[in-house]
């Protein structure tokens, strides 16, 4: 079984990378090798500059030529690496356990129409719902998400737009209208420690702020037009960013909005509304109920 | 006086500088610098141009200093040359907001404090009182440090040293050296008055992304422009307080210390001790160039045949090869006390004297990232600890993996280990970085028979070989599972060990008299928190009955709670009405949006 996994990383987080991730690739099972791609997103100098074979893996970069977003990271190493069947979008500071890729596939190659299949994150898991018996689950992680790259390729795969945060939320979101299933499997287990999980500084503003605010608003006006995006900046106005984050926020926003405005057909509507259970948005920023315990 | 320092103060008037001479002239103190007229930001700026000797102590008009002040300043030199290196440091003060634990740390009585502190090591800080400041004149100026020309006044002006000192890449810091009377508590409404207009917002915003600037006299928030969180946006402004911490790193240079971790495993939870194996890598991995590891897992109790233990001990060897694992097996000891008798046997195994020891249960974790922040502080002499997250989970017997784990996050407290001599345990164990010789002389001098209540134990009597430091950093996680002992029937093994332990401490004069007099004085309050303990805890069964009611009666729609709106969007508005602890909160329930 050979297995391709995209990894988007940086000078600043390529140390975890080899540390963490490629140990935990080395002691996979049943995986008769793994190619590992990593994205230098700020196509700048080489990240990685280690060996390129160490034991069932092989290690390569690509790059753009300029600094790249989430998406656009995994959809030029789509493009260049053009794999098979299906492709792992990881995070560079984690650790799979040694069954995470065999199940992973399993999982997928259960049923052609399922397009992501995610894993559970432990020990800090993510509340998301999901079907405990069919493991449907409203939108996959890009933490951990196993793609179909048939799937990918049909929807075009990640929306550049976004830049960061939420792309993982709209690639599920266009599986489903497309009549695709994204599903959790806790079978499917990777770690990822860290102390720093609590450790946004409270002094300050992080990406995941501003981004995650910003493509709020982008996808309620994607999936709900003019009304989805009226309702999504009420609820952006109540919180307690200060003004000039919220202004900057909302400028960043009419600009993306300017070359890209969503117009839904009614038969889009149509399919939007028909898939409520999973495309939804239940307040600022959050897209799925709490799991339950 | 000595040759390499100069005492400056600055004087409201000619008739403080009168006072102040006829007052060294009284004491015989040596004579200082008595300036008056330019504002504080000249003042420092004349003295890093001007002053030829080495250091220069420059104080407000109102501080008296003890008698013994030069001798202090000589000690202060020293003691920050050896904690940062020579060439290191820029400022020590007397009063600060320490780094990491953001905790105000105060070496001055004033009008707003007379605790005597009980700190003894040069601390480095983010926010500094300038009622007393020792510049390195000599680093300073190689570094050309200078103060902003676009500030001026009487605010501030500590705060802009601090900034431009770490700015240049030299530490501040504070140290009880500096201990001084500072006669005013200064003025807080003009201080207000000036963060909300001065230009001490601009020259912030034109430096740092923060909109918090933590000050002795409160936090200043600042409007600041967001482009930094966009990306080609050319905006070269830095997060101050990750500034600091990088110029902290690089002073604290020390040998690469040790770290024993000691871990006793009946080897009948191989599941659960996995999750430590790889807890173990990560923590390795990630501080390999910092830190030297060795687990020293010890298996006693087990109940297994010699064949099996030694076929998992094998496993274990082959899958964490890469790792530096010692495995001690302990014949079974007749049950007794191998809680203790794994530590003791695992001690017999320490190489390094001044290696630190942290004793992590089987079922329990390390945060691989945490010890990266404690480790500039291992001198092989202090107890450290940090923070434990705890994780309530369901494990079924067989499983690889937990059926449910939820962290928790202020569960435990730590910092309360001084509360232990109420007879309360407030400290997980893998909390503490024990020094070796700490743990050495305990298990020399004092017999530790008896199980659970260890770690309580170990924790109280060590108190008395080093000083405990607390810092909020998480460095390990604790699981409170079904099977474990805390929900364990019967107590009379608690109850022996908990008795034996107890009288072990009353004993051996572990609780020193004057700590004894001062915490009988909070007795009444204690008891009265137990009492509220105990009401609320009889409220709780209610609360676990009632659960699943309420959760049947929420899927039978007998009670409807329209918490959510399938797919129709903004009907109902969601609490979420503060971004920071949404966002927070969001982190600590894993509820990323991505990545």
């Amino acid at each position: 079984m050979i297995v391709e996994i995209f990894c988007s990383a940086s000078e600043n987080e390529i140390d975890k990378v080899e540390k963490w991730l490629i140990p935990s690739l080395l002691l996979q099972k049943n995986i008769r090798k793994i190619n590992l791609t990593i994205i230098n997103y700020k196509g700048k100098g080489t990240v990685y500059k280690g060996i390129s074979t160490i034991g069932i893996v092989s290690i390569q970069e690509v790059s753009g030529k300029r600094q790249l977003g989430f998406g656009e990271a995994h959809n030029l190493a789509f493009d260049k690496i053009k794999p098979k069947d299906y492709f792992l979008i990881i995070n560079p500071d984690v650790y799979l356990d040694e069954n995470s890729l065999e199940r992973a596939i399993s999982t997928i190659k259960k049923e052609e129409k399922i397009a992501i299949v995610e894993a559970r994150q432990l020990p800090f898991e993510h509340p998301k719902e999901f079907d405990i018996k069919t493991g449907e689950t409203p939108w996959a992680s890009g933490s951990f998400m196993l793609v179909r790259s048939s799937f990918f390729e049909k929807v075009g795969g990640f929306d550049p737009n976004f830049w960061m945060y939420c792309e993982d939320v709209d690639l599920s979101w266009r599986a489903w209208l497309n009549g695709y299933k994204v599903i959790h499997n806790p079978a499917i287990v990777f770690y990822h420690f860290t102390g720093n999980y609590f450790g946004y500084d409270e002094t300050r503003y992080y990406l995941e702020h501003f981004w995650s605010a910003r493509n709020f608003l982008y996808l309620a006006n994607k999936y709900w037009g003019e009304s989805g995006e009226r309702n999504a900046l009420k609820l952006f106005e109540k919180t307690e960013y200060p003004s000039n984050f919220k202004s900057e926020v909302e400028k960043s926003y009419k600009l993306l909005k300017k070359s890209k405005q969503s117009v839904l057909t009614t038969q889009e509507y149509e399919k939007i509304k028909l898939q409520k259970s999973r495309i939804k948005i239940l307040g600022f920023n959050r897209y799925h109920k709490f799991k339950e315990i | 006086m000595n040759n390499n320092l100069t005492i400056y103060r600055l004087c409201r008037d000619q008739a403080t500088i009168n006072r102040i001479m006829d007052e060294n002239k009284d004491y015989g103190l040596n004579s200082s610098v008595l300036i008056t007229g330019p504002d504080y930001f000249e003042f420092l700026q004349n003295i890093l141009t001007d002053c030829k000797t080495e250091f220069a102590l420059v104080c407000h008009d109102d501080v008296v200093l003890p008698l013994s002040i030069d001798r202090r300043v000589q000690e202060c030199i020293k003691k920050a040359d050896q904690e940062f290196g020579e060439e290191r440091w820029g400022v020590v003060g007397n009063a600060g907001i320490e780094f990491l634990t953001n905790e105000v740390v105060r070496f001055v009585r004033d009008p707003h404090s007379a605790i005597i502190p009980a700190d003894s090591r040069p601390i480095p800080v983010v926010a500094i009182d300038g009622n007393t400041l020792l510049l390195n004149l000599k680093n300073l100026k190689n570094k050309e440090v200078k103060m902003p020309k676009i500030l001026s006044g009487f605010h501030f002006y500590d705060t802009a040293l601090l900034i431009e000192t770490y700015r240049s890449g030299l530490i501040v810091a504070v140290d009880p050296t500096l201990y001084v009377y500072h006669l005013s508590g200064g003025n807080q409404l003009q201080f207000d008055k000036e963060a909300k207009k001065g230009n001490f917002r601009k020259y912030w915003a034109s430096l740092f992304v923060n909109h918090t600037v933590l000050t002795l006299n409160g936090l200043v928030e600042i409007e600041i422009e967001p482009s930094y969180l966009i990306p080609g946006s050319g905006d070269g402004r830095k997060d101050f307080y990750q500034l600091a911490e990088e110029v902290i790193d690089k002073a604290y240079n020390k040998e690469k210390p040790f770290v024993y971790i000691i871990t006793r495993t009946q080897l009948r939870r191989i599941n659960i001790l996995e999750r430590l194996l790889v807890a173990y890598r990560m923590t390795t991995n990630f501080n390999k160039e910092d830190i030297n590891f060795c687990l020293l897992l010890v298996v006693n109790n087990t109940g297994l045949d010699e064949e099996k233990t030694k076929k998992i001990v094998e496993e274990i060897q082959t899958k964490y090869s890469d790792l530096n694992i010692k495995i001690i097996i302990e014949k079974n000891n007749s049950k007794k006390f191998p809680r203790v008798n794994a530590i003791s046997s695992a001690l017999r195994e320490v190489d390094d004297q001044n290696s630190y020891i942290w004793i992590v249960d089987d079922d329990d974790f390390m945060l691989p990232e945490g010890l990266k922040k404690l480790e500039k502080f291992f001198d092989g002499k202090t107890i450290l600890m940090g923070n434990v997250l705890c994780f309530e989970e369901k494990w079924n017997d067989f499983d690889q993996y937990p059926t449910s784990s939820i962290a928790k996050v202020n569960f435990f407290n730590p910092q309360n280990y001084h509360k232990g001599v109420f007879g309360d345990n407030h400290v997980p164990v893998t909390a503490v970085l024990f020094p070796f010789k700490v743990l050495e002389k305990i298990f020399k001098k004092f017999d530790l028979e008896g199980d659970y209540y260890e770690d309580y134990a170990i924790v109280m009597l060590s108190r008395n070989y080093a000083e405990i430091k607390f810092y909020p950093v998480y460095i390990s996680g604790v699981s409170y599972h079904g099977g474990n002992t805390v929900l364990e029937n019967n107590r009379t093994h608690w109850n022996y060990s908990l008795i034996t332990f107890l009288s072990e401490m009353v004993n051996s004069g572990t609780i020193k008299k004057w700590e004894y007099d001062s915490n009988i004085s909070r007795e009444p309050f204690e008891k009265e928190l137990m009492e509220l303990r105990a009401r609320f805890s009889r409220w709780h069964s209610l609360i676990r009955i009632a659960r699943p009611i309420v959760r049947f009666a929420k899927k039978t729609k007998i009670l409807k709670i329209s918490n959510s709106i399938l797919g129709e969007p903004f009907k109902k508005q969601s609490n979420f009405s503060n971004p920071k602890i949404s966002s927070n909160q969001a982190k600590k329930k894993g509820n990323k949006t991505a990545k």
